[in-house]
């Protein structure tokens, strides 16, 4: 925000210049440097008169008497500003004082030395700021008083020219020449008070010089008059304001405002520079002259022939030359008087005020508007208040939080206008409103809690913190509010106190029987009946607290992205069996509906039972009346495994589905006493099908029944990985088996380094078969259908490799077979747009032959893809799409999921959100690219953000793809995964 | 005739049978009948209609909370005199304010001691 102080003290260093009055001018600047300085300092205004003897104007009562104005004479003498310890300068004050004295130094004044100073005498050092603003006030206050004593010589010039006048009257003698001179002094009078005005009631810097030129020209009756503005940078004057007498047009027809006088020279025009006798004020550079100069001529027309005269006064500010100001007049034996000169001088320095004004009044906007920007684009709602609490001004931010405008909000007293009340939804007493707080303490509050009522009847949470708007004089003058939207964090936190809660309750209940009969057990002398009956108990709550425990233990890894699974490909019939074992008491009313000849699945065997042993568990338990429960299962559509448990029980009402697979969620009606179980089971098993790449879902009807639905994977999407062949001699390695059964065709002229490379791959593990050209390639192929081909491009054939490739992929059984090229010929190019697995090129690291082919025939087809995005209808949408292709998806929610995920079971394909919560997708990339084992897995970066190059580039060297979110669908997704997968 | 009104009348209502069964046990000793109540309609219904002496009222029950019945009870001059023992699994601060609001006598945190409840429920009858 601005700091009021500085806006408001600027604002009134102007309005200095509103008053004519010298004494009340003076009586304001002190009034001003009083605010600036403390009260504690002593201020005086002085003005020197001829022979340093006496006070011109001191202003302030309070003054040391002793004090006298030649004591001061030194400092006035030196002319510059001096601020030290007042002792050094003035030997007869005692006290140890600071001594701040500014000349009051009038820009464009010829004088050597000001006859005007502020003067400030502080008990303690100036604090750097405070001087800065008394020099800035020093400077407003001699433009101001230069002002307001000229206008005084004026208007006493004309009283006593009007008592001349009257004088003369009375005789009845008209003096022309006196009448004109009265009309000239009200005219330039009018002209000064028109300009200060001017100043004092417009910003616009261009308005304001070009009447400044429009009175000055009038004024002092010339053809023309001209601001022009020097610019160090681009060594030019830029001519910001321009007026000439009707009848004397511009010549080239340009409007000169704000053109660039150098860049406009006539080309083909020579120039003669040389003008009449012409002083150029000091302190413009040589260039600047002969800027000014090619002006004069080239557009004002100035030449040796018709001169006219010219009058060229400097537009100071401090000791910097701003511009000039010019005036010409044609009048034959016109000459500018000194008075003429001295006026110019004036209005000079009224430019030079205006200029500084504007720059200043740009600073501030600028600054304002920054600050604007930043109040504008945070996230967290500001507003400001004022002693009555009642809202000045908020931020948009604030707007959105409490879905209200602006204009409705302002003028009311914030408490009302947001509709806070406390946390629990109470009214806010009075007394302790915060910015109430805030206006008795002076000091900010400790954020605080309220809810808020938003538009259209919703409540929020707002965190707030108030804070003490402090202006110049120490004085509060408002306060602003700070808040934020916490709902959400309330509401975790309320959660997870809510979870520890039920967790205590869930645990405590079966430990109190244990406790509780294994105490009357120590305590009484009980029948074998009874202690058998109490020990049942005991056995049956510990295997109760024991379940529980193991479920929330079991909740808490799988939620942490912890649980570690073993896929295997096995059948359903063998999961299903210790499930049946399990339910052996309700045998009877359990029907499995399972095909003999249903396909294997791809599944952590231990987690699939538990799924299902929740779910029929849940089956019995929620159909306490009986009736049948079915366990059925079908490969459906997506060719995934769809297995259904389906019971006759209550049914679960419409409003409890969608929290059905939360934590401790159990259907609550009298119907379901009796029913036990840890609240867990169906959140578990979501956890355990979604991390398998499968859905889980219900259908129910109240009163009739619930049917379960879950998906897994086959087994025969991932063929190599998932056959279990460990037993027939392989090294069990952590890499996967290399495929006995399949058959790596090598079409190679050379036959020695086809036996070479037959070799490895035979010590590989792998059968090979050599070719020595295409066209025997071509039957072999159609025949045994090879798992890999490594082709060499020249071959002894009509046929070379490229037409080969061409062949085998023309045709629809046989373009899937990857090929490997190898080949001197540096070809990668042609290689790939056949649609070539790989490419090694001679000679042949045959170590990476070996390598390329396990893992193209291990990885094929299907792929594990992590998918990292925290907007779950993406993540569902996707993780739909993808499954039904070759995909298994896993699915993360947050960065720290996703790499929890991807470090424990790295895919082969990651697809990440940029714009996450916590951790960004920047940081997941480049945690990934830190770790071994997530070092070199292809990722795609999805981003809705438009990148900086920076930001690419850093994608970029995280070797990721990048896609915007506009091109999220699932097809281009699959093509960019088939990409990423193929490059890797 | 007497004899039979002399007796005590202790009803427990738990939705947990372990819990039932724990507390039975513990209070057979007593010179009491023992009713049980499996949840809060069941335990509103049965103390309006056998009147116990003293009921042990489980907080966590499907349907009526027990601090919901407790409340009916106390507030019904007809059974605002029975002693209500609240068991709550919860022992800190709200559950025991809530239960002083619903006006329960007594208040035990599970699990509990049965020798302690047995010391309570003597004490008061």
């Amino acid at each position: 925000m601005n700091n009021p102080t500085a806006g408001l003290v600027r604002r009134e260093f102007l309005a200095l210049g509103q008053s004519l009055d010298p004494d009340r001018v003076g009586r304001a600047g002190l009034e001003l440097a009083r605010q600036i300085c403390g009260s504690e300092t002593l201020l005086a205004l002085l003005r020197w008169e001829g022979d340093y003897q006496g006070y011109g104007l001191v202003l302030h009562d309070r003054f040391p008497t002793d004090l006298a104005l030649n004591v001061l004479r030194p400092l006035h003498e030196n002319n510059r500003s001096i601020v030290a310890k007042a002792t050094t300068l003035l030997p007869n004050l005692t006290d140890d004082l600071t001594l701040a004295y500014y000349p009051l130094v009038y820009s464009g004044l010829t004088l050597a030395t000001s006859p005007m100073a502020l003067l400030c005498l502080n008990p303690e050092t100036f604090q750097p700021t405070v001087l800065s603003e008394l020099e800035l006030l020093a400077q407003a206050l001699a433009s101001a008083l230069r002002n307001a004593y000229e206008y005084s010589r004026v208007l006493s010039e004309y009283t006593m020219l009007g008592k001349v006048k009257k004088t003369w009257e009375g005789l009845w003698l008209s003096v022309e020449g006196q009448q004109k001179a009265i009309e000239r002094l009200l005219a330039r009078n009018q002209a000064l008070q028109d300009i200060g005005l001017a100043i004092n009631s417009s910003l616009n810097l261009k308005a304001v010089l070009t009447t400044i030129v429009s009175e000055t020209v009038k004024l002092l009756q010339s053809s023309r008059g001209a601001i022009a503005l020097w610019n160090e940078e681009s060594q030019a004057f830029k001519v910001v304001a321009e007026q000439s007498l009707p009848g004397l047009a511009i010549p080239d027809a340009h409007s000169l405002t704000e053109i660039d006088v150098i860049g406009n020279l006539v080309p083909g025009r020579s120039l003669d520079l040389n003008l009449p006798e012409l002083t150029f004020p000091e302190g413009l550079s040589e260039e600047a002259t002969n800027r000014l100069r090619q002006f004069l001529v080239q557009y004002w027309n100035l030449g040796l022939a018709d001169p006219g005269v010219t009058l060229v006064t400097p537009v100071r500010w401090q000791k910097q030359t701003l511009g000039v100001i010019i005036l010409n007049d044609r009048t034959p034996g016109r000459s500018f008087s000194k008075e003429d000169q001295d006026l110019l001088a004036l209005v000079a320095s009224q430019a030079a005020t205006a200029i500084e004004n504007a720059r200043l009044f740009n600073d501030m906007t600028e600054e304002r508007n920054r600050n604007r920007a930043i109040l504008d684009s945070i996230a967290d709602g500001v507003f400001t208040t004022d002693l009555d609490q009642k809202i000045t001004s908020l931020n948009p931010a604030a707007e959105r939080l409490t879905g209200d405008q602006a204009a409705n909000l302002v003028g009311r007293v914030y408490l009302e206008a947001l509709g806070m009340s406390d946390r629990q939804g109470k009214p806010i007493i009075p007394e302790v409103s915060p910015c109430l707080q805030v206006i008795r303490e002076h000091v900010s509050t400790e954020p605080r809690i309220f809810q808020i009522n938003r538009i259209g009847d919703q409540t929020a949470l707002i965190a707030l913190v108030a804070a003490p708007i402090i202006d110049s004089g120490e004085v509060i003058s408002g306060v602003v509010g700070v808040f934020r939207d916490v709902t959400r964090e309330q509401e975790v936190s309320r959660l997870k106190d809510e979870f520890v809660s039920l967790v205590s309750h869930e645990l405590r209940t079966p430990m109190a029987s244990v406790l509780g009969f294994s105490e009357l057990m120590l305590t009484r002398n009980l029948s074998e009946s009874k202690a058998r009956l109490y020990v049942e108990t005991i056995h049956k709550e510990a295997q109760r607290l024991s379940n529980l425990i193991s479920d929330f233990l079991d909740i808490q890894r799988m939620e942490a992205g912890r649980q570690i699974y073993n896929y295997t490909d096995v059948s359903l019939h063998e999961l299903i069996r210790p499930v049946m074992d399990l339910f052996n008491a309700e045998r009877k009313r359990l029907r499995l509906e399972l095909p003999a000849d249903l396909e294997p699945v791809w599944v952590d065997p231990d987690r699939i039972v538990q799924t299902l042993t929740n779910l029929i568990g849940n089956a019995i338990k929620y159909s306490p009346k009986g009736g049948a429960i079915i366990v059925s299962a079908h490969v459906n559509e997506a060719k995934l495994m769809e297995i259904t448990v389906q019971d006759h029980g209550l049914g679960i009402p419409k409003e409890a589905r969608s929290q059905l697979f939360g934590k401790f969620f159990r259907v609550d009606n009298s119907d379901r006493r009796e029913i036990g179980g840890t609240g867990l089971g169906l959140a578990i098993s979501r956890e355990i099908v979604e991390s398998h790449g499968g859905k889980i879902w219900v259908e129910s009807k109240l009163g009739q029944g619930s049917t379960f639905h879950f998906t897994v994977p086959l087994a025969h999407q991932t063929p190599a990985a998932a056959t279990n062949r460990s037993t027939d001699g392989a090294e069990a390695g952590v890499e996967y088996k290399p495929d006995y059964e399949s058959l790596v065709l090598l079409i190679e002229d050379d036959e020695s380094l086809g036996g070479l490379v037959g070799t490895y791959l035979e010590e590989g593990g792998y059968h090979y078969q050599l070719v020595p050209s295409a066209e025997q390639a071509i039957t072999v192929v159609e025949q045994t259908l090879p798992a890999v081909i490594v082709l060499d491009i020249t071959l002894a054939g009509q046929m070379d490799g490229w037409d080969f490739l061409i062949y085998l992929k023309g045709k629809p059984e046989t373009s899937h077979i990857p090929v490997i090229i190898s080949t001197v010929q540096d070809s990668k190019v042609n290689g790939l747009k056949l649609g070539t697995a790989e490419y090694l090129s001679k000679p042949v690291e045959v170590s990476r032959l070996v390598e390329t082919i396990n893992r193209l025939t291990a990885l094929h087809p299907q792929r594990n893809v992590l998918l990292i995005d925290d907007d779950s209808s993406l993540r569902r949408m996707f993780k739909e799409a993808l499954s039904n292709q070759d995909f298994v998806v896993a699915t993360a929610a947050s960065g720290e999921q996703g790499l929890k995920l991807a470090a424990q079971n790295p895919p082969d394909v990651i697809v990440l959100d940029l714009m996450m919560p916590r951790m960004d997708g920047f940081q997941v990339l480049s945690r990934l690219r830190s770790d071994r084992r997530t070092i070199g897995i292809p990722v795609i970066v999805v981003s809705a953000k438009n990148l900086t190059q920076a930001e690419r580039d850093f994608l970029h060297e995280g070797l990721a793809h990048f896609l915007t979110k506009g091109e999220y669908t699932p097809q281009r997704i699959r093509e960019l995964i088939r990409e990423a997968l193929r490059k890797h | 005739m007497a004899e039979e009104n002399s007796r005590f009348k202790i009803l427990i209502a738990d939705d947990e049978d372990a819990l039932r069964l724990l507390a039975h046990e513990t209070l057979e000793s007593e010179p009491a009948d023992i009713l049980e109540a499996t949840d809060g309609e069941e335990a509103l219904e049965m103390a309006r209609r056998e009147h116990p002496n003293l009921i042990l009222l489980d907080v966590a029950m499907p349907g009526l909370t027990g601090f919901e019945v407790c409340q009916k009870l106390k507030a019904d001059p007809a059974t605002s005199d029975i002693i209500i023992v609240m068991l709550t699994a919860h022992g800190q601060g709200k559950d025991r304010e809530h239960a002083e609001r619903s006006g329960a006598d007594h208040f035990m945190t599970k699990p509990f001691s049965p020798l302690q409840l047995l010391r309570l429920v003597a004490q008061i009858l």
